[in-house]
């Protein structure tokens, strides 16, 4: 008889000896900004971090990827909207009507499991809360508070096991049957100065929660019809306030549907290609994970150094940017091979035939605006 | 990216060096410039760590604040800054002085300079009052508006005046940190690649390291917290010197970075356009500045008509700058060859003769450049020419060396010896008309614009008005459903609603309800209509149509005088053509451009808009006042007009002159809709897939049956070929077709030979078309085939030989409004590594596969499932972003492509 590997044994064996840091919505969030990268893909669904991988098995030290200052002002922020039931929060949201008049319940799972020690009690504790008020709220149960703050969502990841998700907001008007994900964002509101890159990162977070609503609500047995939109809460700049915004984030559900549909099999495929017994814990295996090095990759992967290495030696034309990544590959070209072809050496394929042809043309044409 | 600059990218980084990538430099640095480098706490933007002000010969002064969180300390740092400041602010405000211009180190910078300007304009005077702040704060918002302008460069980033200029070898988000990117200015020493993550160690753009933050800087800002709670003066003071220190080192650092970086910038000639651009933006700040002065404040941004206005501003400078950049030889019109926006070749050929007094010179031009976006009917200028000459271009024909176009041109007073002639080497560029009158006109006709009425739904007469209409040609639309629509349209119509939306799928007889629109108007009514059109050859149609199904209504088609007009326009008894509106006209037809572009256009009871989604809101707005009832027809699901123009300004507003008029007025509640129930041209299985994938919210269905449109082949099957068409003329009117997975050119050398090969197959079959009870013989003109870019077209009639000039070969662009019984697309995301939003446009793939009566064979290599799982979304998102084309887009292919596969219409060729 086949024996059957439990998927948590799974998601540590494949990890080795590196600490475990289960995928939150930014992990996801960061799948989701290179799908194709299988390295980045397996690091994440073993339940680590490029990080982690770069610290414990390269030996070096991540850089700090945020200010202390920023930290601290974050976590004000947060504690200013959350105390006192959420007074200021409320009040931006019942301004911004996103919140009715008598939307004024709040629950504020974190607090309500404060004296839970245990840290595996406190979790499924704030994991059955949850689903209680989901529960509510799909049966149009009077009890279900208008602002859930901090509720913790338990996610399938397919061969990866689950994950617990922490939303810092869910949010509904009382003749709401769905609650909507809110973010706490400690940036200010510059109104359309606003960065759109910032807007952009809340929002993928909020379509991981999105999805992650979507996907306990099926197995609570709920409908699982989920909003298309979420909700970010900014700094109100010169003041402690908030100002609130509805955001689109249909594009962001479906990325993250798409990415946990497709790379939460990864884990079978990559103990597959590293042989039975082999762990991430080893250069070697890391470096058997084909990687999709691109030069956004900086913004958030810690291992983008080493792929960027790789990259180097091999003459990968993404070095240069996806333009010239999307010009070359077609023709299977290096930087290198291109190079030749600049120089004259005779093309060996049709496409190679091509891109000779538009380098030349381009050469031609820079030469003459010198 | 261009072909040029990655193959400069390439050259450099095998030479470990930037290379330049234009030898003249196409914007100006100020011979005075202002260099700000802002620092900002992180968490705390926008308020500031410290602001550094230098000038271009390295003296630099530091401002910084130790508490940046607190109000007032951060008030009297800009208080500080606005008096350094003020002596460049009276200079730039000078006659004759020198240009505006602030340069800074990165966007990033550039960005948060925009919120600090912001803050202090509109400083509340309950946190802090202080006259000069706001003085200075107004005088500093003009970089503000200036600064996504492309014609301006009052507000310049480091960086990006770099890459401008330089290409590096290494990707462009790596550029974005000025350090890294300097470090490829340096002699090659082999180590450049070691010296560029050395560099990229330390942060170059408004944030400082965390590890500094930590580090240095926290317990510096915590030991001045408490001194100064404690009132210890002294160790307070203490701490914000040693803070000053340290926050300088990091301000010399980046400004020193902006220096290296002018430097390299001021070594590349500036061009003659620079000129323009410095005098446009010295212009532009004193006459802000005359407006301060005299108590003007400009708003953040403007509301209503006024908003309008600056995006048709800006709209139009954006076009000209474009225009004028290819007139200078240098970067932007190498590109332009390369792309084929610019000709350039020899006149091979010229030819005179006279029409009437008019001297017509014909010209063909020859060129080695094998692709070009340019086709016939475009008008070209020439370039580098002290006279101006404008042409049509007649054919563009594609031969082995090159391209060769058939151009004429009309001589107009210009002597013979200045036409260009036999052997001149010539180079011409489109031709954009750039109404430099439009925004005076614009602001004349809002001026009076008052927001439309909101609608109400009255109980509609039940009077039959297609019985009316009858009585002056064919009437009714042939089917009872649409029939019941029209109807209602006409209803609203005689009712007086002051706005009617017909949105409608492809092929329901948008045009044809147009036409019993204008007849009933005319001819019941007695009242005159405005026809609005986007191109001439859609004016044209309308005309041609309307006049021949209602030959008693007088028609006018107004054209501008070098229009040059269709024979079958000027024969119909009852339609006049003129450059000016007439008298005694039932409906006058004319484009947009044209009627936006005159002072005194005709007015009328009806404006009826033709593809009314390609209006924009802001054209919109400026016919709204030539008539009191409008009504808007058109397919939603198509291609929308473009926007050049960066649209941050206006993302978050359903009222943005950037969206499509009829959509603003639907989303008002300002319009009554009518919807057409159902499309004749597409058969009922295409229209359901069409429906689903583009059409969310707006059922409709085909007026015939699979069964009833047909391909019959008399000859038997012989080839590979030839069982293909077999099979997709078997299982339904839109079937995929595919090659084995490949990355591919966008001129895909192997589904074009496809193409090919299917269509000489299905026209050498004796293939038969059922057509709803019709039977003909298919030829070469029942057939087209839709690209989505230029070259592929250009490519594809190449390879089609003879056979393309018969074939209808063209962009989706162009074949909106057609139909052919068969047609072939190229699936825009065959092939596509990673796909744009040009390429994920909806209305693109949508015009694609909803031109066929009959069949529509997709060719795609086998990838699109890949393409759209790879995808990765930009990260850019504007606050309050209403709609998303790019996820729509993406939605629409994911389903079609599903949807083959599961009905097993996707055939492996």
């Amino acid at each position: 008889m086949a024996s059957v590997t439990p998927i948590p044994s799974l998601v540590t064996k494949l990890r080795g000896s590196v600490p475990e840091s289960p995928p939150d919505a930014r992990a996801i969030m960061r799948l989701s900004k290179n799908p194709r990268c299988d390295r980045l893909a397996a690091i994440t669904m073993a339940h680590t971090t490029p990080a982690m991988i770069l610290q414990e098995v390269f030996g070096e030290t991540p850089k700090e990827a945020q200010s202390p200052f920023a930290i601290a002002k974050g976590k004000r922020f947060e504690r200013e909207q959350t105390d006192r039931d959420a007074l200021r929060l409320i009040t931006t949201l019942l301004a911004e009507c996103i919140l009715g008049p008598n939307d004024v319940s709040v629950l504020n799972i974190e607090l309500e499991t404060l004296t839970i020690k245990d840290a595996k009690a406190k979790k499924d504790r704030q994991v059955e809360m949850t689903d209680e008020i989901l529960r509510w709220k799909a049966t149009g149960d009077p009890r279900a508070p208008a602002l859930v703050i901090q509720a913790a969502i338990k996610v399938r990841l397919g061969a990866a096991g689950t994950v617990v998700l922490r939303p810092d907001l869910l949010i509904a008007r009382a003749d709401e049957s769905v609650y909507r994900p809110g973010e706490l964002k400690s940036y200010a509101y510059l109104h359309h100065l606003t960065d759109e890159k910032d807007v952009g990162q809340a929002c993928g977070q909020l379509g991981v929660y999105g999805v992650a609503l979507e996907d306990r609500l099926k197995y609570l047995g709920l409908p699982s019809a989920i909003a298309d939109t979420g909700i970010i809460a900014m700094l109100k700049p010169g003041s402690m306030d908030s100002v609130a915004r509805t955001q689109n984030i249909v594009r962001d559900i479906s990325t993250v549907r798409r990415i946990i549909a497709v790379r939460s099999q990864i884990l079978t495929d990559t103990i597959h290609l590293l042989g039975e017994g082999n762990a991430l814990d080893v250069e070697k295996n890391i470096l058997k994970l084909t990687p999709c090095y691109g030069g956004q990759c900086r913004n958030f992967c810690a291992l983008h150094r080493k792929c960027r290495e790789e990259a180097t030696r091999q003459s990968n034309p993404a070095l240069l940017g996806e333009e010239v990544e999307a010009m070359l590959t077609p023709a299977h070209c290096t930087i290198k091979r291109a190079s030749e072809l600049c120089a004259g050496s005779p093309p060996v394929t049709p496409d190679e035939r091509m891109l000779q042809d538009r380098l030349l043309a381009a050469q031609q044409q820079w030469r003459f605006v010198q | 990216m261009s072909d040029l600059t990655a193959y400069a990218r390439i050259r450099a980084y095998f030479a470990r060096q930037a290379v330049p990538l234009s030898g003249s430099r196409h914007f100006p640095i100020s011979r005075r410039p202002l260099l700000l480098v802002p620092l900002q706490m992180a968490g705390e933007a926008p308020a500031l760590l410290a602001i550094g002000i230098g000038d271009l010969q390295g003296n630099l002064q530091v401002l910084s604040c130790p508490n940046p969180p607190n109000r007032d300390h951060q008030y009297a740092m800009l208080e500080a800054f606005s008096m350094e400041v003020a002596p460049w602010l009276s200079v730039w405000a000078c006659e004759n002085g020198d240009m505006p211009q602030i340069i800074c180190q990165s966007e990033r910078a550039g960005t948060l300079l925009q919120a600090i300007f912001d803050k202090m304009h509109y400083c509340d005077p309950s946190y802090h009052h202080s006259a000069l702040l706001q003085e200075t704060g107004r005088r500093l918002f003009f970089f503000n508006k200036r600064f996504e302008r492309l014609e301006s460069a009052a507000l310049l980033a480091a960086t990006t005046a770099f890459t401008q200029l330089f290409a590096t070898g290494q990707d462009p988000s790596a550029d974005m940190h000025l350090g890294a990117l300097l470090e490829w200015i340096k002699p090659d020493d082999g180590k450049i690649f070691e010296r560029v993550i050395k560099a990229e160690e330390r942060p170059a753009s408004v944030s400082t390291d965390p590890d500094f933050d930590r580090e240095t800087l926290a317990p510096l800002i915590k030991s001045y917290y408490r001194a100064e709670r404690s009132f210890d003066m002294h160790t307070a003071d203490k701490a914000r010197n040693a803070l000053h220190t340290q926050l300088y080192t990091e301000v010399r650092y980046r400004y020193d970075l902006i220096l290296q970086a002018l430097r390299a910038v001021q070594s590349i000639p500036e061009a003659p356009c620079a000129r323009a651009i410095a005098s446009g933006d010295a212009a532009s700040y004193r006459e802000l500045s005359t407006y301060i002065d005299s108590g003007g404040r400009l708003p953040r941004r403007f509301k209503g008509n006024r908003s309008t206005l600056e995006y048709l501003h800006r709209d139009q400078k954006n076009e000209e700058h474009e225009m004028a950049r290819l007139d200078m030889p240098g970067r932007h019109r190498a590109e332009a060859r390369l792309t084929g926006e610019v000709l350039s070749g020899t006149i091979v050929a010229r030819r005179t003769y006279k029409t009437g007094r008019t001297q017509i010179v014909e010209i063909d031009l020859q060129t080695s450049q094998g692709r070009t976006p340019i086709h016939e009917g475009n008008e070209l200028r020439l370039l580098d020419s002290t006279t101006e000459f404008r042409f049509r271009v007649d054919a563009v024909t594609c031969g082995v060396g090159g391209l060769t176009l058939a151009l004429t041109m009309k001589a107009g007073m210009r002597s013979v010896s200045e036409w260009p002639d036999v052997g001149d080497h010539a180079e011409l560029a489109l031709y954009r008309r750039t109404y430099s009158a439009k925004v005076k006109i614009a602001a004349e006709r809002l001026r009076n614009a008052s927001p439309a009425s909101i609608a109400t739904r009255l109980p509609l007469p039940s009077r039959n008005y297609l019985l009316v209409l009858k009585k002056n040609g064919e009437a009714t639309m042939n089917n009872k459903a649409a029939d019941v629509v029209a109807n209602q349209v006409f209803n609203a119509m005689v009712q007086g609603h002051s706005n009617i939306v017909v949105p409608s799928p492809p092929g329901a007889g948008k045009t044809y309800l147009l036409e019993g629109c204008q007849a009933l108007a005319g001819l019941h009514l007695r009242k005159n209509s405005l026809v609005v059109a986007h191109t001439n050859t859609q004016a044209d149609d309308i005309v041609i149509r309307t006049a021949r199904r209602f030959p008693r209504l007088r028609m006018q088609r107004l054209i501008s005088h070098a229009y040059e007009v269709p024979p079958e326009l000027t024969n119909l008894p009852n339609v006049i053509v003129s450059d000016r509106a007439q008298t005694g006209i039932h409906s006058i037809v004319a484009t947009s451009a044209k009627l936006n572009e005159i002072g005194s256009p005709p007015t009328a009871a009806f404006l009826m808009i033709d593809e009314a989604w390609q209006l924009r809101y802001s054209d919109y707005l400026m016919l709204q006042g030539l008539a009191g009832q409008h009504l808007m027809i058109g397919d939603f699901g198509q291609i929308r007009a473009l926007n050049k123009i960066p649209v941050r300004n206006w993302a978050d507003d359903p009222l943005g002159p950037h969206l499509p008029a009829p959509k603003v007025l639907l989303d008002a509640n300002q319009a009554l809709r009518f919807q057409l129930p159902l499309s004749r041209r597409l058969p009922t299985d295409s229209a359901e897939l069409i429906c689903a994938a583009f059409y969310p919210g707006m059922p409709f269905t085909g007026l015939s049956t699979p069964a009833m449109r047909q391909l019959v082949f008399r000859s038997s099957c012989k080839t590979h070929i030839d069982r293909l068409l077999d099979q997709a003329a078997a299982a339904g009117s839109m079937v995929a077709i595919t090659l084995p997975p490949s990355l591919t050119f966008v001129t895909d050398a192997g589904l074009i030979g496809l193409l090919v090969d299917l269509v000489n197959r299905l026209l050498a079959r004796r293939t038969v078309v059922l057509d709803d009870g019709k039977e003909y013989p298919l030829n070469a003109r029942h057939v087209g085939v839709v690209a989505s870019r230029r070259e592929q077209v250009a490519s594809i009639r190449q390879a089609l030989g003879a056979l393309a000039n018969d074939i209808l070969v063209d962009t989706a662009n162009r074949y909106q409004g057609l139909e052919r019984p068969v047609m072939f697309a190229l699936h825009p995301l065959s092939g596509m590594m990673r796909p744009s939003a040009f390429e994920l446009d909806p209305g693109r793939m949508c015009v694609s596969i909803s031109r066929h009566r009959v069949l529509c064979l997709v060719l795609s290599r086998d990838d699109i499932d890949n393409s759209l799982v790879n995808y990765i979304p930009e990260d850019d998102r504007y606050l309050g972003q209403l709609d998303d084309l790019t996820y729509d887009g993406m939605r629409a292919h994911s389903q079609i492509w599903d949807h083959l596969r599961q009905s097993n219409r996707i055939l492996r060729a």
